[in-house]
């Protein structure tokens, strides 16, 4: 843990100002993911026909699954914040143990996609759609990555009785709620609108 | 506390519904919907409707300063979204 999140953990709590640093942080990486979708449908406007065939070979259910499991992971760092504020340290863990074995589960499906889809064909070059959909879901993939160290090391302090300052549980949990609404429109836009 | 979890819990079921109905609507072709771009903006402002639930009662920013930005945001980028579908 570097010394920085390491004082912002320690001081978080002692200020009720909004953290505006870490909110227009969140606001800029969002805003890079929206260029991307831009790009994204401003080329399947131009060639939608052939964006319909390829999207038609993406694996509707298991991203839907992965929907579902982000939801539920998001929804148990939001109950974690509660406990973490309520010192309720048990519950706390529990949640983002949950939390975190909801991510590896996003992990395990987004890799099996993966090499399905490499097997069927389908690379980072094969099509333009197939461009997208591996550049806008590995990036997300590697959001994904970073929450969970995130996650890791919040509760690594909570199971060894550190006192965690409720910005830094807040700041880690905005992350991850990021990563969550980020997906729900990969989810929509790549999956099923550009299927539809 | 109580209340907000209690909203919390409710919005999470309510995103994990609307995620099973969209995909249900997809496997049986959108009732027989014909306008493929009509669809597909429709899917994208659900998409932003369930984005500003998250940003509202899970980053738990409703009624803050910060809420009117990610409003705008999301705002701006729906537009931008459903505009290029239609396009």
């Amino acid at each position: 843990m570097t010394s920085f999140a390491q004082n912002s953990r320690d001081k978080g709590a002692l200020n009720d100002k909004p953290d505006w640093g870490m909110w227009l942080f969140i606001l800029l990486d969002m805003t890079t993911f929206g260029l991307f979708f831009a790009v994204f449908l401003w080329e399947m406007s131009n060639h939608r026909d052939s964006f319909n065939a390829d999207a038609a070979h993406l694996m509707i259910p298991l991203g839907l699954i992965n929907t579902l499991v982000l939801l539920t992971s998001s929804y148990a760092v939001v109950l974690a914040v509660h406990a973490g504020k309520a010192r309720d340290t048990g519950s706390a863990a529990r949640h983002l143990r949950l939390a975190l074995g909801a991510a590896g589960l996003f992990f395990t499906i987004k890799m099996t996609e993966y090499t399905l889809e490499v097997r069927g064909g389908h690379t980072l070059t094969s099509s333009p759609f197939f461009s997208f959909y591996f550049i806008l879901t590995g990036i997300h993939l590697l959001h994904i990555c970073i929450g969970t160290i995130l996650l890791s090391n919040w509760r690594n302090d909570v199971i060894r009785g550190k006192k965690v300052a409720e910005r830094w549980m807040e700041s880690v949990a905005a992350y991850w709620h990021m990563v969550d609404l980020l997906w729900l429109v990969i989810y929509s836009l790549v999956y099923i609108g550009s299927n539809a | 506390m109580t209340t907000t979890t209690n909203v919390q819990r409710i919005v999470y079921y309510a995103l994990v519904l609307v995620s099973l109905f969209l995909f249900i609507g997809f496997e049986t072709g959108f009732g027989g919907m014909q306008s493929k771009r009509g669809i597909s903006a429709a899917i994208a402002i659900i998409a932003f409707i369930k984005a500003r639930y998250v940003v509202l009662d899970f980053m738990e920013l409703r009624g803050t300063k910060i809420m009117r930005l990610f409003d705008a945001w999301l705002l701006l980028a729906c537009t931008v979204c459903v505009l290029l579908i239609l396009r």
